[in-house]
């Protein structure tokens, strides 16, 4: 399935989403990461990421949010002030602050994570001279989650066969019976198959540290080089800004 | 062309793993453009000579060896390797089969055009062509070996082995598979063949090894070797020949299943996979007493029907049912008590710590008392040829006796239909009589289906054959293959 961002250099989506990050938790609170979070949804949904974004970023940032608030109720910085179990407006102002630093990071990083394949961009992080094996445990890390589940319902499968219950209506004693039958055929499967990949790339000539071609290289043009270009240059004004104001907010209190 | 410039030099005194002994003594060279076959009986050694001549033991496979592996004429890798179970092909760095096919050529660090040229000659001399943009994981079993096949080749390395290279083709791409090997001869590859079909390996191979039990037994001209054993039933050595397991299946084999009422009946069955259709309006009877084998191309719709019976993907249309039961809207730990299948691979059902235990807990699971759950196991592995070996760990058993134990604890359950899919693949003689048994045993109490690309044990086990083609049954009937090798 192609998207909006396959037209351009993985590189590039990569460079822009790391440079929002920096400017979410950089730039001045709390609207630097309300902005980066309303461009990365933006950018996710005109992507056809959208849902996939969202619901990630959802499930980082509100139970963050949620276990920040209860953490402060439950533990107050001084009872004398406010009531135990009662959050107060600054606590809540405060996860918030930090549940949107981190839910501005996550959509950002997302877009990349849902809208570029891996492979594709592994192939440009390769041609710009990153090993085969660090390309390889990127794949293999972005794949683990699909392949372990894809494994599962093979497993799943088989055990509905042989009649183990799963699913609705099935009792958690019927669910721990059934523990066994699922998790076993699971673990020995993922490791043979990790074993088996091994074996696959070694029978294909792959060396960790040699250098790997492409049968479709990854067009770079030099516009979106630009692009970059400019991209880091923000990237290092804005840490720049941001040092002076440390330094100089040190320089006030000393 | 064969001109006698070794592509392998390999000389082996012991090969072991742990403290098993796997080879012993063997020494063997292969010259260019030659094909040399392996074969032997389930455990004698043959995908580890395969393993050791492609350099892969003792690398990524851990394994003692003492002797000299020699690959002359250089490589990166000095071998291409193709194994017996395709999906171990897969490297998972490519999305598409062309690329999945380009990571050899691309870990050689060819230009792009190079291999964009490798692969579209790999994919056609594997006819893989029109898979080139499908997504591996999605094929079917036999389209997957064609893939392996391709991306082997595209490394046009000056060895390729081939382990089972043909368990899961079709007779159609088997035959093209044949022409493909013999026409690397021409340029000047070696070919190191293992293989269960000995038709096959007659047809294909300039000279076979036999091996038994780890050793060399007999090398030489394919009818000179093959010839010194009983041609079909080559299990060298044994406690039970597959003509022991015949007798026993005549025995059992009800008379004039023909005659009797449908058991199973499929009626306008259509199902698939997200906006595709696979099987389209199907209709199928099948007799109590009747063992029959489906047939057809890879990727035909064979495993989906299957499937579909068991309630593993939905049925969009149609009816499903067997004896008196309608399956239609059973959920499949339902579907269980009447109809059992069994995959290809058995890796995703084995989980228990003894051969019993594995074979007890389907009826365990259906609710059978403990006693006669184990009746039944007792009997089913009696069939498949596992008496003796119950209190074995099933991660010990050889991958052949691993599916054989998959076969028993499915029968163990005594559904009225039992599926077998691709039962036979990587089976020796021996293997294949122990499976013919045990669908004896299904059929004398119901019915069973075996989906296979194996002509000869469709000829010699089932009733008869059900062709299908593109989601459809096109033709009901006997296919009869001759006794003979295909001559050279």
């Amino acid at each position: 399935m192609t998207n909006r961002l396959d037209r351009w250099n993985p590189l590039t989506p990569l460079a822009a989403a790391l440079a929002l990050v920096v400017v979410a938790f950089a730039g001045p609170q709390p609207w630097s990461p309300a902005i980066v979070l309303v461009i990365a949804i933006a950018v996710a949904i005109a992507s056809g990421v959208g849902p996939r974004v969202i619901a990630l970023t959802a499930l980082v940032a509100m139970p963050t949010f949620a276990l920040l608030v209860l953490l402060d109720a439950a533990f107050p910085e001084s009872t004398a002030t406010h009531s135990r179990w009662i959050p107060n407006a600054a606590s809540i102002m405060v996860a918030l602050a930090i549940s949107l630093r981190l839910g501005a990071a996550i959509a950002a990083l997302g877009v990349v994570v849902a809208g570029v394949p891996p492979r594709r961009l592994t192939r440009a992080l390769a041609a710009r001279g990153m090993p085969a094996w660090a390309a390889y445990l990127v794949i293999a890390s972005l794949e683990a989650v699909p392949d372990a589940r894809r494994r599962a319902d093979e497993v799943l499968d088989a055990q509905r066969c042989r009649g183990v219950a799963v699913g609705k209506g099935t009792g958690v004693r019927g669910r721990l019976r059934a523990l066994p039958a699922l998790a076993g055929p699971l673990i020995v499967s993922l490791v043979t198959e990790s074993e088996e990949r091994a074996l696959a790339l070694d029978a294909r000539g792959f060396e960790p540290r040699a250098h790997r071609t492409a049968l479709a290289p990854i067009a770079d043009p030099a516009g979106e080089r630009w692009v970059r270009r400019a991209i880091w240059l923000a990237l290092a004004a804005v840490v720049a800004w941001r040092l002076l104001a440390l330094v100089r907010s040190f320089t006030v209190a000393s | 062309m064969n001109d006698r410039t070794l592509v392998l030099s390999l000389r082996l005194e012991r090969v072991a793993y742990r403290e098993r002994v796997a080879l012993r003594d063997i020494a063997l060279d292969i010259a260019r453009g030659e094909i040399v076959g392996i074969a032997g009986h389930v455990g004698a050694g043959k995908s580890t000579l395969a393993l050791a001549a492609a350099g892969l033991l003792g690398t990524s496979l851990p394994a003692a060896i003492r002797g000299s592996i020699e690959h002359p004429c250089g490589g990166r890798p000095p071998a291409a390797f193709v194994f017996a179970n395709p999906s171990t092909q897969l490297t998972e760095l490519g999305e598409t089969v062309e690329e999945e096919v380009a990571v050899g050529p691309e870990n050689q660090a060819l230009e792009s055009h190079e291999i964009r040229a490798r692969v579209d000659a790999a994919l056609e001399l594997a006819d893989a062509m029109a898979l080139a943009l499908r997504i591996p994981r999605e094929l079917s079993g036999g389209e997957l070996q064609r893939v392996s096949l391709a991306s082997a080749l595209a490394l046009d390395a000056p060895l390729l082995v081939l382990d089972e290279p043909t368990a899961q083709l079709d007779p159609e791409a088997a035959l093209r598979f044949v022409g493909a090997v013999r026409s690397l001869r021409e340029r000047g590859v070696g070919v190191l063949v293992v293989e269960q079909n000995l038709e096959i390996l007659a047809a294909l191979a300039d000279r076979v090894l036999l091996l038994a039990d780890g050793a060399l037994l007999a090398s030489g001209a394919p009818a000179e070797v093959l010839g010194r054993v009983p041609p079909w039933d080559a299990r060298v050595g044994g406690r039970r020949t597959g003509h022991e397991a015949d007798r026993a299946r005549d025995a059992q084999r009800p008379p004039h299943a023909a005659s009797r009422a449908p058991l199973v009946r499929i009626a306008g069955l259509t199902a698939g996979y997200g906006t595709r259709d696979v099987l389209r309006d199907l209709s199928l009877d099948i007799r109590n007493g009747e063992a029959v084998a489906w047939i057809g191309r890879n990727g035909a719709g064979k495993s989906t029907l299957a499937r579909t019976i068991m309630g593993l993907v939905p049925a969009r249309a149609g009816n499903i049912g067997v004896g008196t039961h309608d399956l239609t809207s059973l959920p499949a730990h339902e579907r269980a008590r009447y109809v059992g299948l069994v995959f290809q691979d058995p890796r995703s059902q084995l989980f228990s710590r003894t051969v019993i235990e594995e074979a007890t807990f389907g009826p365990r699971t259906l609710g059978a008392p403990r006693e006669a759950a184990l009746t039944q196991a007792r009997e089913a592995l009696r069939a498949v040829g596992l008496d003796g070996r119950e209190k074995d760990h099933p991660g010990d058993l050889a991958p052949q006796l691993q599916r054989r134990l998959a076969i028993a604890s499915s029968l163990a359950s005594r559904p009225e239909f039992l599926i077998l899919d691709e039962p036979t693949a990587g089976q020796d003689a021996e293997g294949r009589g122990f499976i013919g048994a045990a669908l004896a045993l299904q059929r004398s109490r119901g019915a069973a289906a075996v989906i296979t690309h194996d002509l000869r044990f469709a000829q010699d086990e089932c009733d008869h054959n059900v062709t299908i083609t593109d989601g459809h049954v096109s033709h009901i009937g006997r296919i009869s293959i001759g006794d003979d090798p295909p001559a050279r």
